[in-house]
């Protein structure tokens, strides 16, 4: 679609690309492909090159490391991180706390924790869904009780990803048991070295263990780790959200991969001849490619429209954006999985193969379509916001 | 440069005021084209948008007739602004060669001609390069036999722009009186309200003052009409689904049953904002159509146009059939405008090409992500 941007954006694309290029290492690059999770030292190398260059954190304020970009580079620049199999922002720290504690955090809790963000000296994970809170976030009831000049937290938090590595988590917890249930609610970063704190790996269907439980048993929090005001939290918590859902389309993943499945289908044989001249497997392609070049524009319209607007208002059309890329990723992983065939399960544990980790990724990405507010409250969120109804 | 998707503040105004115009003149005429309507969009001036200035046009290009389309598919224009003004316009904007050109365009323009191409036939399925009917020269001119099928508005035409195969050879375009004794025309109201013509050559005279090509761009000039349509017709297809999902969300918020809107009814929502989400992307690549057409390589353009009907079309049915669905029982009559939409929605399909020859055309080009 590089025919709708301008030629000044053309070339910083091209800029990008080249720092890409250069920067990245392949050993990671193949990690991304394969769909595994880069360790720890690769994301915080990767993250520091960036970091370098000035372009950890693009879309932050310029005060705190941020370039001052407009809303189109930032669209290009996470697009072309996302073609090249480079590593994506740790999303907890870069566009989940980070916007947070910039926006309604203390001048302490700014100076203390977004340099290591931005370094990803601090790695963080995100405590927000419990066993009895989902779609409901809500309905959460890990409390915090405050005594003296701390919180005592108690309760349980899930589906925490890479919550094994993480310094830090960011949680909402009950700090008011009798309010209605969305203004009892408190914004709270918890140091995951205190004590009484467990983590519990969940393996996931594809083998991986990406995601945790976390156990909160009497754990002592300081007070100055309260963001904003007691009660608020459910406030910064939607800013949050709104925030996140805004990065869900990634188109540059599924360009990406569709193009790695073109490839693998030119060389895959089938029958006497190769599965790229298949005509109903070249369709199922084709229709994938269409879907993922109007999805960009979609995402470009949203991006334009937005432009100059303020972080964390909530926008319907990221609705629209997490549930057809959620629903391309999850069918370019498909796909994937169909071009690799009956070798499949061989092709799987080929490294550095195009068809690595083909299923253990298509596996994996069910989740897509279940996180961030599922494409089932996207879809009410649509009927009421766009619709009225 | 800025990037902006909405429309300009001049193509915002003539927008409105088409808007108010239609509604002002019902558009669903009885007669296809009406005078009266016609003669009011020729005032608004929208019948000379994308002819050039020097041929008394206003020299606008795809963008601004996709704004005129999308309004035309809200109100459900029944009027050949797509067969005279877009396509027959784009093959005579081009015919520089062809000294009657000016001759024809001013009428066409002011409104007192219908100038209609004829060179849908069956065996082309909307293919813009099959071309069985055939041309041989005689005397100072040509004879044309051949049948032209499905001609939209064709039985309306004042003037005929036939194409047809020279001497077995390349394709010409030929001006043909749709009232030679030579040629049977065969008239229809289809389903959608448009006239449709069969029509039949048997051996008609043609001056070879009236041959539009100049002997090698006929199939150019074809092309570009093609093109052009597509990206028309594309935004007509957006106006309708709009339209469309504006009266079955209307309809869900007013039509009651177990006491209650059924609105409110959370498996009928979810299939609105799905209708929704179809009608975002075929937007988009609307959008992404008008953006195509400048581009100067034919095999990427190309690409790029089926691949934005190809998505569009597919939306259209699952907007079109979901509303349908969506309104009960009233959603399959003619009294209501919905009823009449889906027929619309569904006639698009079977010209220039359907949804599944233009994703076969995607999926055979190979390559519509650039490369990385």
């Amino acid at each position: 679609m590089d025919f709708c941007f301008s030629p000044e954006d053309r070339q910083f694309r091209q800029e990008v690309r080249a720092f890409i290029d250069a920067n990245l290492p392949e050993g990671t690059r193949q990690t991304v492909i394969a769909g595994r999770k880069p360790s720890r030292a690769d994301m915080t190398a990767w993250t520091r090159a960036l970091h370098a260059r000035g372009w950890s954190m693009p879309h932050w304020p310029v005060a705190w490391g941020g370039t001052g970009w407009g809303a189109v580079r930032q669209m290009i620049f996470r697009d072309e991180i996302q073609q090249a199999d480079a590593p994506e922002l740790l999303s907890f720290g870069a566009y989940m706390v980070g916007p947070v504690i910039y926006t309604f955090g203390s001048e302490a809790q700014k100076r203390r924790f977004l340099p290591r963000i931005a370094t990803l000296d601090d790695w963080w994970c995100q405590g927000f869904s419990e066993p009895g809170a989902g779609s409901d976030l809500a309905a959460l009831q890990t409390r915090a009780e405050r005594q003296g000049d701390h919180y005592i937290v108690n309760g349980q938090k899930t589906w925490t990803t890479l919550g094994q590595y993480a310094d830090w988590i960011f949680t909402l917890v009950r700090t008011n048991a009798q309010a209605k249930k969305q203004q009892g609610i408190s914004f709270l970063l918890i140091d995951m070295r205190s004590p009484g704190v467990t983590v519990r790996p969940i393996q996931m269907i594809d083998g991986s263990h990406e995601i945790n439980e976390v156990f909160f048993d009497d754990v002592k929090v300081p007070i100055e780790n309260l963001v904003g005001t007691e009660n608020s939290g459910w406030d910064y918590a939607k800013f949050l959200l709104a925030n996140e859902r805004n990065g869900q389309a990634r188109v540059g993943l599924s360009k990406a991969r569709l193009r790695r499945i073109r490839r693998l289908a030119e060389t895959t044989p089938d029958g006497s001849g190769h599965l790229i001249n298949n005509p109903g497997f070249q369709c199922r392609l084709a229709e994938l490619e269409i879907e993922a070049l109007a999805l960009e524009m979609t995402v470009l319209r949203a991006v334009v429209a937005d432009d100059g607007q303020e972080e964390g208002r909530p926008n319907p059309i990221s609705s629209v954006l997490k549930i057809r890329g959620s629903e391309l990723q999850q069918a370019t992983s498909e796909l994937m999985v169909e071009a690799a065939g009956p070798m499949a399960m061989l092709l799987e544990n080929d490294e550095g193969g195009l068809a690595e980790g083909a299923l253990a990724t298509y596996l994996n990405l069910r989740k897509l379509s279940i996180y961030g507010g599922s494409n089932e409250i996207q879809r009410t969120i649509i009927a009421k916001s766009f619709l009225g109804l | 440069m800025t990037m902006d998707f909405a429309l300009s503040e001049e193509q915002a105004m003539l927008s409105e005021t088409i808007g108010r115009f239609l509604a002002d003149h019902d558009g669903q005429s009885k007669h296809p084209a009406r005078r009266e309507i016609w003669r009011g969009l020729a005032d608004l001036g929208l019948l000379a948008l994308p002819f050039a200035e020097a041929d008394g046009g206003f020299g606008r290009g795809a963008a601004d007739v996709a704004m005129v389309m999308e309004r035309f598919g809200r109100a459900l224009v029944t009027e050949p602004y797509l067969e005279t003004i877009v396509l027959a316009g784009a093959v005579l904007r081009r015919a520089s060669g062809f000294a009657g050109r000016e001759g024809l365009i001013a009428p066409l323009i002011a409104g007192e001609r219908l100038i209609v191409l004829a060179h849908a036939e069956p065996a082309a399925r909307g293919r813009a390069d099959h071309v069985e009917a055939e041309a041989f020269g005689k005397g100072a001119g040509y004879v044309l036999s051949g049948r032209k099928v499905p001609v939209v508005a064709g039985g309306l035409a004042d003037d005929l722009i036939v194409s047809a195969r020279v001497e077995r050879g390349d394709i010409g375009l030929f001006l043909v009186r749709p009232d030679a004794a030579e040629l049977t025309i065969r008239r229809q109201t289809a389903v959608d309200g448009r006239d449709i013509a069969d029509i039949t050559l048997d051996e008609v005279p043609v001056f070879a003052e009236n041959r539009l090509d100049d002997g090698e761009n006929g199939r150019m000039l074809l092309r570009c009409a093609q093109e052009e349509v597509m990206v028309a017709q594309a935004s007509e297809t957006v106006g309708l689904m709009a339209e469309a999902l504006d009266l079955t969300v209307e309809h869900l918020k007013t039509r009651r049953q177990f006491g209650t809107a059924i609105g409110t009814f959370q498996a009928l929502q979810h299939r609105a904002a799905d209708m929704f989400v179809a009608l975002e992307q075929a937007r988009s690549m609307a959008i992404i159509a008008v953006k195509a057409l400048d581009l100067e390589d034919p095999a990427r353009r190309g690409s790029l146009l089926s691949a934005s009907r190809a998505l569009i079309l597919r939306a259209a049915r699952f907007v079109g059939q979901h509303s349908v669905q969506l309104h009960g029982g009233i959603g399959v009559t003619r009294e209501c405008k919905l009823g009449r939409i889906f027929t619309r929605l569904t006639t698009i399909d079977l010209q220039f090409g359907d949804a599944s020859s233009h994703l076969d055309a995607v999926a055979r080009a190979g390559n519509l992500l650039e490369p990385n």
